[in-house]
């Protein structure tokens, strides 16, 4: 944290001297002298300004002769630079505080000004000084800086220092608004600078660490008020320049650290020498540590959720009546001061038949020097989950209350919700829901389900396993009749339904007779076996095939003296027949 | 002997009093449900529920009356078991879709389950006889393409086409229905998970009445369930009915 305190008045003399590098103006010169009164008191003072506008001095300004008037302060400058359609003007007044001597004639003396065309003398100016005061009295000072306005401006410059004066005194102090607070109370340090002469400059030397303490800027006033006091017999004018909020964390014996600040002061060196940066020594000054006694809550952190300060709550919702399957948003408000800044955790909220959501949570809270003060609003959202009539249990916030030394409560009144049947519903604004019935729509029979029973996964299982197993013996039959005509001798390597394409390629019309009958002897041999071998009682299909056979061998051999296309027809077809059958 | 008279006399008593049949108890059920009775017609329901009778008509009667009661969840969990027993019934998918809008309830939390959805509909279209009847097609025209017809090219192919279908719908109607979870609608508002299954358990996060949600498993009158965002715990069955069993009496509100 790094607090500057801003001089306002330094960048008005930074603006000047801009202005003055740039004077340049077709305007007409302006030199005048005046004062705000013409008839003062005694006891009043006066103010004269003196203004030279769009022209810059060749030397001084000579200093007027004052008749019955002393300076009391002054000067303070104050510039002015305008742009106008392209043109620059500028201005610069020199104010003086006086103060009359006498009761009488009081006079200010013409002042005279050398410029680029020539001198320039402003009017003689009378003041009629009269017995006690006939001036409104000037407020106390707000300003430090005022104070060098109090000062004599002169004594560098005309070089006629009235009286040897002590060196000018300038201190730091920290003060703590109270010294014994509960952990979560606020503090408010206050860090003053006292001084006896003009400061124009003012910075933290070094960033503060305030360990054990959660700490909160104030906002900084627009002028800080002065006051008089008095430190070791001596009289300061002191001004409030850093103000903070200070929320112990924890308890025991705390120390807000000492703060070093570095303070501008300016040197006078003459007449228009501006009192700014360029012209100020710096010295350091630091505050005293300052102890603060810090007392433990009289609470378990479960009981009290943290909470210190003084509050109050409300629950609210949006609406009282809802139709069911909608939201309601409901708001717990918890006001007051203290540290709500800090705490988190959210009430728990509960009702029966809705459902709650996790809260939002907003606040509008403010820093003041007596605490954070503001409000806090958790806003849950609860869906009714039925009809009728539910209620928004009554919400508590614990909190301590450091002036009463005990956990309190501030407690919200439980709120109804009404919630509409979904025949309501129905009736309102629910057009994607299909409309009810009139009535019931009861059915009279009690009849069981007229849907056959599905077998069960297990029975499906089941028939599958079973199925893919008979698959399995399907295939596996050929194999196994193979290995069976193997022991026996058999021929047999191909399947029916081979033999019998290859029986039927012997109707080809481009194939001669030997080949046909050689496919055909062949399929019969290989469908039965040897049928030579088979004797004269072997079974009737065995001694067709053999008649077959040697009909095929006869055409086959036979001399080729005519067309036996239908005789090699005739044998396809009876083979076949057999070939089948005997499959 | 004049006892035994007695006890004979009693025991033709008994046995000639006119039993009431489970036909009229349901009459009566509905009828106290249509006189406005609803809580006395849901007692008759469940009781002859659990007796065994399983009706489409007795459990779209008590969700009718449980929805006329405003009590979405038992209604939701009514109509589930309807549809287990009519997977056909297009009334009963409708009257669904209107309570899952009256709860505001989205589709995913009254259907948690893909595969039990996929089994539902495997169910609807009887896809479980279908498979058996595709299996034993398959097998005979395989017979019959070894053994009866040989020469004919039809039976194989028929054969292999049956085992194919078979095989394809052996997935929804017997592997989804074995994978999928059972399933348990919420009865009662807010009812909570619990993060064991204890009367001391804390309360992790609270369900919305008619929300479905799958089963993981059962301790006593605990089930362990995970709900549509995904918490698992554990609630009462008296709160969240499973969808294969009656609730108790002490359910019934």
């Amino acid at each position: 944290m790094s607090t500057r305190v801003a001089l306002p008045w330094r960048r008005l003399s930074a603006v000047a001297l801009l202005g003055l590098a740039a004077a340049v103006s077709a305007a007409a010169t302006t030199f005048e002298a005046r004062v705000n009164a013409a008839r003062i008191g005694l006891e009043d003072q006066v103010q004269l300004t003196i203004t030279l506008a769009d022209a810059a001095p060749r030397r001084e300004i000579a200093m007027p002769a004052l008749t019955g008037l002393e300076v009391v302060a002054g000067p303070s400058v104050s510039t002015q630079v305008s742009f106008v359609n392209g043109a620059v003007s500028q201005s610069r007044s020199y104010i003086f505080v006086l103060r009359p001597t006498a009761i009488g004639q009081a006079r200010i003396g013409a002042v005279s000004v050398e410029l680029a065309d020539g001198e320039r003398r402003t009017q003689e100016i009378t003041i009629e000084v009269v017995e006690g005061s006939v001036l409104p009295r000037r407020p106390p000072p707000a300003d430090p800086f005022e104070e060098m306005l109090r000062r004599d401006p002169f004594e560098g410059f005309f070089g006629r220092r009235t009286a040897p004066a002590s060196p000018a005194k300038v201190l730091m102090e920290a003060e703590a608004s109270r010294r014994q607070v509960f952990v979560g109370e606020p503090v408010l340090v206050t860090f003053y600078l006292l001084t006896q002469t003009a400061v124009s400059g003012l910075d933290l030397a070094e960033s503060p660490s305030f360990s054990g303490f959660w700490v909160e800027e104030l906002p900084r006033a627009e002028a800080p008020p002065g006051e008089t006091v008095t430190r070791a017999g001596e009289s300061f004018q002191r001004f409030g320049v850093l103000r903070r909020l200070l929320y112990p964390t924890r308890a025991g014996d705390l120390t807000v650290p000492a703060l070093s600040f570095r303070l501008a002061l300016p040197r006078r060196v003459g007449f228009f020498t501006d009192p700014g940066p360029s012209g100020a020594s710096t010295v350091t000054r630091a505050t005293e540590p300052l102890p603060i006694t810090v007392l433990s809550i009289p609470a378990s952190d479960a009981e009290y959720g943290g909470a210190v300060g003084s509050f109050r709550a409300a629950t609210s919702v949006d609406r009282r009546e809802v139709p069911l399957g909608e939201a309601v948003q409901v708001r717990f408000k918890v006001e007051g001061k203290g540290n709500l800044k800090w705490v988190d955790r959210a009430p728990k909220l509960e009702v029966a038949g809705a459902k709650v959501y996790p809260p939002r949570v907003t606040d509008d809270l403010r820093v003041t020097p007596d605490g954070v003060s503001g409000e806090r609003i958790w806003e849950f959202v609860v869906v009714p989950e039925t009809a009728g009539t539910l209620e928004i249990p009554a919400l508590a916030f614990p909190f301590f209350d450091p002036v009463v030394r005990q956990v309190r409560l501030a407690e919200a009144a439980p709120v109804p919700l009404a919630v509409r049947a979904p025949a309501a519903i129905m009736e309102a604004r629910r057009p994607g829901v299909a409309p009810a019935p009139a009535g019931l729509a009861l059915r009279a029979d009690l009849q069981g389900s007229d849907v056959p029973s599905e077998p069960s996964p297990q029975v499906v299982v089941a028939v599958a396993a079973l199925s893919l197993l008979g698959h399995a013996l399907a295939l596996a039959a050929p194999l196994l009749a193979r290995r069976r005509g193997a022991v026996r001798g058999s021929q047999r390597r191909r399947s029916t339904r081979a033999i019998l394409a290859d029986l039927r390629r012997a109707r080809e019309s481009g194939l001669s007779k030997e080949s046909a009958a050689a496919l055909i002897e062949k399929a019969l041999t290989e469908t039965f076996g040897d049928l030579e071998g088979a004797g004269e009682g072997a079974e009737e299909i065995l001694r067709q095939a053999r008649e077959v056979l040697r009909e095929a061998r006869f055409v086959r051999y036979a001399p080729q003296l005519g067309e036996y296309r239908d005789k090699i027809e005739e044998l396809v077809e009876r083979a076949a027949g057999l070939i089948r059958r005997g499959a | 002997m004049r006892r035994l008279a007695v006890a004979l006399i009693a025991a033709v008593a008994a046995t000639s009093a006119p039993a009431e049949t489970a036909e009229e108890r349901f009459r009566a059920a509905t009828s106290a449900v249509r006189s406005g009775d609803a809580p006395a017609g849901v007692r008759l329901f469940r009781e002859l529920a659990s007796t065994g009778v399983a009706s489409p008509s007795l459990y779209w009667n008590w969700a009718q009356a449980a929805a006329a009661r405003g009590h979405l969840g038992e209604a939701v969990w009514a109509l589930l078991r309807c549809r287990q027993l009519d997977p056909g019934d297009g009334s009963v998918a409708r009257e669904l879709h209107r309570l899952r809008q009256l709860a505001n309830l989205s589709p995913a939390e009254t259907s948690p389950q893909p595969l039990a959805e996929l089994a539902h509909h495997a169910h609807r279209f009887r896809a479980g006889s279908l498979t058996v009847a595709l299996f034993a097609l398959s097998l005979l025209l395989h017979v019959a393409a070894r053994w009866l017809l040989p020469a004919a090219r039809w039976p194989v192919a028929g054969a292999w086409t049956a085992l194919a279908l078979a095989l394809v719908l052996a997935v929804p109607a017997a592997l989804a229905p074995w994978a999928a979870r059972p399933l348990a609608a919420v009865v009662r508002p807010g009812a909570p998970i619990l993060d064991a299954a204890s009367p001391t358990a804390g309360i992790l996060a609270t369900l919305r009445e008619g929300e479905v949600v799958p089963v993981l498993t059962r301790s006593g009158p605990y089930l362990r369930i995970q709900d549509s965002s995904g918490a698992r715990g554990w609630a009462l069955a008296e709160e969240v009915w499973p969808l294969d069993e009656v609730p108790p009496p002490s359910a019934i509100r």
